[in-house]
This record gives structure tokens, C-alpha cells and sequence, in this order.
């Protein structure tokens, strides 16, 4: 139990070093390389599977050019997925500590036991995966079909611990009121995202593996067919999908719910890219491959996979946006600032304990201010002018206008954390935003209005420091 | 700090500790392996292509290439377990340097990820049919992977260290930290890694056919690399102590880890003496090998804690103290030490069960 960590997240507001990534958000660095990472990685938990499954079909006499398959697959699997995706997990550490420091640290700090758990499996999946490439094609039936269990029992379950962490980030249940690590990880949304995730690498793996099999010329048709129809049965999970997508969002937040339902244009787009792609993906597998005993082309397959990446970025984008405005629900906003910091922080200024300079020159101190604000408050989703950029979003609005929307975060957008600095900090985030919008002149009046501050002041006390909510 | 490391800390200061230099120590024991490996593969090939020969590799490259892309998934995976610890043990300091050198981070991963690709395309036929200077260029670019990696982790270590630096380094948007004990450093443990690689691949070499005249003149090799390993290790490490502040100087001789520096020294004698016994025998044999194994362990973990003292020295203090107790009240140890006897059981199993299939097929031949 762990009484004392979201107060202690107040006790000192750490301040590091933030770094501009032009016109990408640094939510898109780690969403690029995310998704990259969650497919490799699910290839390699459903191929783990895949193979346990082809190895018995070639040691059971059902399909005599199973075992060379796993024997290929297995090079493959080895090749792309314990390479690439081993690595970009380890870039994943790297890049989460680029874009929030703070959050990885406080899920480390949580969940530091399990995450080492989930250690244990990974470097079992690797030593029983290296084990088979090295020596499998040596060893007697016993042996391989054992190795593959091993390897397909270690690798889902890594994915069982980080399922637990990640989707505690959005759902973190009763971990909220008691702080207990168990509480945390089986989250109201463990179970539906678990066996999600686990059919999406079942589909992953046997879409990759009709790929391959097009490639294994020295097969012929009807071998390769043969090879296929088995390998499609292992889609046959997909058709329950919808229903698990359902279970997925009835446990969701109803705010998170409501992004995804039309509250926020994006996130209803990717919802409906993945709904759409999976469902394309599964009616051909259900409907074609199973039912009709179509025969896939290694053209269609790769297509397909395509279609699988599309919709786990489309998913991964969904689940990582859903959770605004926090990155961990009800205790950190996407921002790095905890609900219980916001009266602190408008008492006594965001910035004024932040010890990194601004590198940009500005005309005026105070837009060198707003400068800092924006680096501290905005810019883990926001560019100046680039994607989601504060120039495109601000630059229509009138003085007054920003002022109060600003003021207003968290009502304007409740998707949006509360603004959470002084008055004095808001007329410069409003200043350096004008100054942004004019083309960065080398001159700028100096925003010190007294009414004006005394506008925002007031704004800022109505719109309190509570999250935006319906209603 | 008054007493050894890490008696004198906290309890929980000391788990995580504990735990860190521990995994630390595997991950090193990988990591060495990776860099003289590639740095032998490369020195090799070049010789090879100075000469003009692409005749055959000696016993001891075609092994280190055969083990290589394997030992490069050792070293990753070993390297999660501390990497987690460290952010426990040194969340600010580590996220800091990891945000200011935040262009070298972004560079890591994908040069591990050629790195281990050229290590994969050293070993296929197509590339055994290149001419020697291509041979050379890719084993050369391999090794400059893993050197760059190493480097930047080092250099992310000495930024995390210097708090007084972090803000103008930060203003001065540069790319690279300067520090005067860098070089020394790098140096240091690129030459350390020689004597504690070469003992594993003496034990690989010794398995395979230590008997054989091949063997033998790897054997001596193997021992003249150990022996000039140790030798510049040591000439690098004076040159680091003479760069390191006085308080880091002190350190290392403090209570808190002189019996570490001790032990590190006695290491260094034990793969001293092992390896010049076994150039005077022009073989390698299973006694001085264990002699040498045991100066692996003291050099390694007597160097992790000696390092962890160093850095203790600048970042320690109550506040970080506090942090760890609180980490400490998280659930889930239990369970971790469970899963971490469980699946090590089942890699013993893994591995034996392999070992009885293969012998099962040397029988059947």
C-alpha cells in the first residue's frame, strides 16, 4: 500500500528540462514509435502462439508442412520482432522520460515490483526464444513443443503485467482511494483490454504468417492453401471482438466515453478507423478464409497487415487520448501537474521555481514569461504553430476572448486541465501567443493592464481548479 | 558514510541499491562481452583486409560472431532490470541527463538497431563473399555502434551527476557534455571489458577443443589480449583518478567503498595472474579460467559499487533517502521474487532439457 504517494507528488513540483520537437507534439514522438512497438510486440505474443499450434499440427501428422513453416517463422519472428521490437520497447522507456518524466516516474515508482515481474517474463521469452532459433531445428518433438510453450506462456505473459500498468493509466479504479498496487493493476479495464490485446496478436501473427507462407515457393498451391486454412483458424477469436470492444468502453470513464462518441471529432475518427479496419480485417477472415475457404494471395495478406497496423495505431491513438486531460486519471494531468498542486500553483505562479531559461529571444520579459508557461502548461500536446498548434487554435479568437478561454481551460474543453498559474502568468501566455500570431515582431507592448489582470484574476477564481464536467 | 556500502544506508536506500549493482553486474558482464567481441571481430577483419587475405577467421572470431547478435539480446534484456532500479534510486538526476542529452537517447535505438542488423549480416554467406575491405567496413561500423552506445552512456552518467550543470548545459542547447574525465572513462572501461570478455570466450574455447593447435594459438591470443586489456585499463583508470575532483577521489577510497576498490584491485590480480599462467601454458584450462572468473565477479561488482559511491557522493542526501522509503511501501515484491525463482527455474529447465536433446543427437550419431 502506498497511503502517501499522490500527496507526496505535491510536496515539491520537480521542474526539468522540456525540449521543442518543431512542428510535432511530443505526444506524436511517443505515438509513432508506440505503435511500432505495440505491433511488434503483439506479432511476437501471437506468433508464440502460432507456432505452439503449428508444431502440433506437424507433430500430430495433420499438416506435413507445418514444421518447416515454424522453422521460417521462427527466423522471422527472431529476426524483426526480438531485434526491433526488444529494442523500441527499450526506446519506449527512453522516449515516455522525453515527453513525462514525472508520469513514468510515478508508474514506476507504483508499480516498480510488478513491472520487474514483468522482467522476469521478458528475459524468459528471450532466452527460450534464442534457444529454439539456435537449437530447435536439432531437438527431438518433446523438446521443440515444450521450448515453444515456454515461449508463448512467457511472452503473453509479459503482456499480462504491462496490461495491467498501461490500463491502469486510464482506469486506476479504487487504486484512486487506497493506493493498493492490486487495486491499481486489476483496474476495471484490465480483463477486456487483456484478451483484446490477446486476439489482436492471435490476428497479427496468423496475418503475418500468410504472408509468409506466399513466399514458401517451394510449396505448392494446394500446400500453401492447406498451410493457410489452418493458420486463418486462428483469426476465428475476431469474431468476438465487438463484443469486447463494447466491455472495453462500457468500463471506460464517461468522459473518456464521451471523446470517443463524438465529444471530440478526432478521437471519433480513429475510433472508427480501427472499428472499421478491424471489422474489415475480420469479415474477410471470418466470412473468406473460414467460411468460404478462400485462398489469400501474398499480396491481399500483406494488404491486410497494413490494415492491422492502421488499426492498432488508430486503437492506440483512441486509448492514449482517451485518458485526457489526465495521463493518469484523477491524479496527474497530461501536463505533469496533480490536481492537489493547481491551488499552489495559482497562488504562487507555474513557472517561478522553474530553473531552465527560455532559449528564445523575446522583445519583453513578460513574453519571455508567457514563453515559459506555454513550455510548462502547453507543450506536451501543443507546437507554437505546428500540429495541434496554439496559433491555428488562438489566432482568431480577440484579446478578451483568450483571456477568458484560457482562464476557462477545463470548461471551454474538458478535455483540457485547468490553467494553472497566476493571473499574471496567463496575460503572458496570452501576450507571447499574440506575439506568435503577429509574426514574432521585434517590438511588443508590454500586457500590464491592471483592469485587464484583474479580468483574468476573476475568471481564474470562477473557473476554479476542479476538471471540467458536464453539467 | 562511515560504513561499507551498503550497510550504512536506509534499508530500502539499500535494497534498491543492492538490487541495482547486482543487475548492473550482469548487464556489464553482457555489455563487455558485446564490445571486445565486435572490437575483436573488427580488428580481425581489418588485419584481414590489410593483407589482403579473406582467408579463413581464427577460432575465436568465428565464435564471437556466432555469439554476438545473441549476447547483444543478453545485454538489452539485462539492461531493462537496472534501468528500472535507477529511476527508483535516481529519478531526477537520471530523467534530467536523459532529457538534456535527449538527441543522443533518440539515436541509441536505432543504432542499436543496425548494430545488431550488421552483427546478423556478418554471419550470412552473402556477406562472407564480399572482399575483404567490405568485410572490414561492416565489422568496423558494428563495433562503432555499440563504442557510440557506450559513450553516450557514459556521458549521460557524468551529466546526471553534475547538477550544477544541467541548467546551462540546457541553455546552451549542445549536443555534447564536456567533462574532463569522459575520455579517461571511456577508455577505462572499454579496456576492462577486454580481460572480462576474453574469460568467457575462455571458457567457450576451452569447451569446444582446448587441445587443438588452432585453440592453442587462440588460447595465447586470448591471454596477450587479457593481459594488454588489464594494462591499459589501468594506465586509463589513473588518468581518470587524476582527472576526477578531489571529492571524487575520495570517494573512492571512503568507507563506503574501500572494501570495493579493494576487492576490485584483488580482481584484477586474480585475471593478472590467471591469464599470464595460461600464456606461459599457451593453453587455457579449466583452473586459471576459474581464477579468472573470480577476478570477473570481484572487478565487476567491486567496480559497480565503487562507481555507486562516486555517485552517492554528489547526489545522495535525506530528501532521495525519503523517496526510496516511500517506493519501498509498494506492493507486488512478493510476487517478484516468486516469478523471478519460478522462471529462473525454468530456464535451468530450458537449458537442460536442450543439453539432454542435443546429447540425445550426438548419441543417435
Amino acid at each position: 500500500m502506498l497511503a502517501s504517494s499522490v500527496t507526496d507528488l505535491a510536496a515539491a513540483i520537480p521542474y526539468y528540462p522540456v525540449h521543442d520537437f518543431g512542428p510535432a507534439t511530443r505526444g506524436m514522438v511517443i505515438g509513432g514509435l508506440g505503435i511500432f512497438h505495440v505491433f511488434l510486440a503483439q506479432f511476437a505474443i501471437g506468433g508464440g502462439m502460432l507456432l505452439c499450434y503449428l508444431e502440433w499440427l506437424a507433430q500430430s501428422g495433420r499438416n506435413p508442412h507445418a514444421r518447416r513453416f515454424v522453422d521460417g517463422y521462427f527466423q522471422l519472428l527472431v529476426l524483426v520482432s526480438f531485434v526491433v521490437g526488444a529494442l523500441t520497447g527499450v526506446g519506449m522507456w527512453f522516449t515516455t522520460i522525453q515527453v513525462s518524466p514525472r508520469t513514468i516516474g510515478l508508474m514506476v515508482g507504483e508499480f516498480h515490483w510488478l513491472w520487474a515481474t514483468e522482467w522476469t517474463f521478458f528475459a524468459l521469452e528471450i532466452i527460450s526464444g534464442y534457444t529454439f532459433y539456435r537449437y530447435g531445428r536439432r531437438l527431438g518433438d518433446r523438446a521443440r513443443m515444450r521450448l515453444l510453450i515456454v515461449y508463448s506462456l512467457a511472452a503473453w505473459g509479459s503482456l499480462f503485467w504491462i496490461n495491467g500498468i498501461l490500463s491502469w493509466q486510464l482506469t486506476p479504479g479504487d487504486w484512486v482511494s487506497n493506493h493498493n498496487v492490486w487495486s491499481g493493476f486489476f483496474n476495471p479495464s484490465f480483463w477486456p483490454s487483456l484478451i483484446y490485446r490477446t486476439f489482436v496478436a492471435m490476428t497479427i501473427a496468423a496475418l503475418v504468417a500468410c504472408v509468409i507462407v506466399n513466399t514458401m515457393r517451394d510449396l505448392d498451391r494446394d500446400a500453401r492453401a492447406g498451410l493457410i486454412r489452418r493458420i486463418a483458424q486462428f483469426m476465428a477469436p475476431m469474431a468476438l471482438m465487438p463484443l469486447l470492444g463494447l466491455w472495453y468502453v462500457a468500463v471506460m470513464p464517461a468522459d473518456s466515453r464521451a471523446w470517443m462518441m463524438g465529444g471530440s471529432m478526432a478521437m471519433t475518427m480513429f475510433a472508427g478507423i480501427a472499428a472499421g479496419a478491424s471489422a474489415l480485417i475480420g469479415g474477410y477472415a471470418l466470412l473468406g478464409l473460414l467460411r468460404q475457404h478462400l485462398y489469400i494471395n501474398g499480396a491481399t495478406a500483406t494488404l491486410l497487415v497494413a490494415l492491422a497496423f492502421g488499426a492498432t495505431g488508430a486503437g492506440e491513438f483512441v486509448r492514449e487520448g482517451s485518458r485526457k486531460p489526465y495521463t493518469v486519471r484523477d491524479t496527474l494531468y497530461a501536463n505533469s501537474i496533480t490536481p492537489a498542486e493547481l491551488d499552489q500553483l495559482r497562488r504562487d505562479g507555474s513557472v517561478t521555481g522553474d530553473p531552465y531559461p527560455v532559449k528564445e529571444v523575446t522583445p519583453t520579459p513578460q513574453l519571455g514569461l508567457g514563453r515559459k508557461v506555454y513550455r510548462f502548461q502547453c507543450s506536451v500536446c501543443h507546437t507554437v504553430s505546428g500540429a495541434n498548434g496554439l496559433t491555428h487554435l488562438t489566432g482568431t479568437w480577440t484579446l478578451d476572448q483568450q483571456r477568458l478561454n484560457l482562464a476557462n481551460l477545463q470548461h471551454l474543453k474538458p478535455y483540457m486541465p485547468p490553467f494553472a498559474g497566476t493571473a499574471e502568468e496567463l496575460e503572458a501566455l496570452v501576450q507571447w501567443i499574440r506575439w506568435e500570431n503577429a509574426g514574432r515582431p521585434s517590438s511588443w507592448p508590454s500586457g500590464t493592464d491592471p483592469a485587464a489582470l484583474e479580468r483574468a484574476r476573476r475568471w481564474l477564481e470562477q473557473a476554479g481548479t476542479a476538471p471540467g464536467e458536464k453539467g | 558514510m562511515d560504513a561499507s556500502f551498503p550497510v550504512g544506508f536506509p534499508g530500502p536506500t539499500a535494497m534498491y541499491l543492492t538490487l541495482y549493482v547486482l543487475t548492473l553486474a550482469v548487464h556489464a558482464i553482457c555489455v563487455t562481452y558485446v564490445l571486445t567481441g565486435t572490437g575483436w571481430v573488427a580488428v580481425g577483419a581489418v588485419c584481414a583486409a590489410v593483407r589482403g587475405d579473406g582467408g579463413e577467421r581464427g577460432p575465436v572470431a568465428v565464435m564471437f560472431s556466432d555469439w554476438l547478435p545473441f549476447s547483444v539480446g543478453a545485454a538489452i534484456t539485462a539492461g531493462v532490470a537496472p534501468l528500472l532500479f535507477l529511476q527508483i534510486l535516481y529519478r531526477e538526476a537520471f530523467y534530467t541527463a536523459s532529457l538534456l542529452l535527449f538527441n543522443r537517447w533518440m539515436a541509441v535505438v536505432p543504432v542499436l538497431v543496425i548494430g545488431f542488423y550488421l552483427l546478423y549480416a556478418g554471419k550470412t554467406q552473402r556477406v562472407r563473399g564480399w572482399s575483404p575491405a567490405s568485410r572490414a567496413m561492416l565489422a568496423v561500423l558494428a563495433w562503432l555502434c555499440f563504442v557510440f552506445v557506450a559513450y553516450s552512456f557514459t556521458e549521460m552518467h557524468l551529466l546526471a551527476l553534475d547538477r550544477e550543470a544541467w541548467v546551462p548545459f540546457y541553455a546552451s542547447e549542445s549536443l555534447f557534455y564536456g567533462n574532463a574525465t569522459k575520455l579517461p572513462r571511456v577508455a577505462m572501461w572499454l579496456a576492462a571489458a577486454v580481460p572480462v570478455a576474453v574469460t568467457i570466450m575462455g571458457w567457450q574455447l576451452w569447451r569446444a577443443a582446448p587441445d587443438e593447435p588452432a585453440m592453442q594459438a587462440s588460447s595465447r591470443r586470448l591471454s596477450v589480449a587479457g593481459l594488454a586489456g588489464l594494462l591499459v585499463a589501468a594506465v586509463a583508470g589513473w588518468a581518470l583518478r587524476a582527472a576526477m575532483t578531489e571529492a571524487g577521489r575520495a570517494a573512492i577510497w571512503s568507507p563506503m567503498a574501500r572494501p570495493y576498490a579493494v576487492l576490485a584491485a584483488v580482481g584484477v590480480l586474480c585475471l593478472a595472474v590467471a591469464w599470464a599462467l595460461m600464456l606461459r601454458r599457451g593453453r587455457v584450462s579449466s583452473v586459471p579460467l576459474m581464477v579468472a572468473t573470480a577476478g570477473v565477479l570481484q572487478l565487476v561488482i567491486g567496480g559497480a559499487v565503487v562507481r555507486e559511491a562516486v555517485r552517492l557522493t554528489r547526489l545522495g542526501n535525506d530528501q532521495l533517502y525519503a523517496l526510496h522509503a516511500r517506493a519501498a511501501e509498494a506492493g507486488g515484491m512478493p510476487v517478484f521474487l516468486f516469478f523471478l525463482v519460478v522462471n529462473s527455474a525454468v530456464v535451468y529447465w530450458c537449458f537442460r532439457m536442450v543439453r539432454r536433446g542435443l546429447g540425445d543427437e550426438n548419441a543417435a550419431r
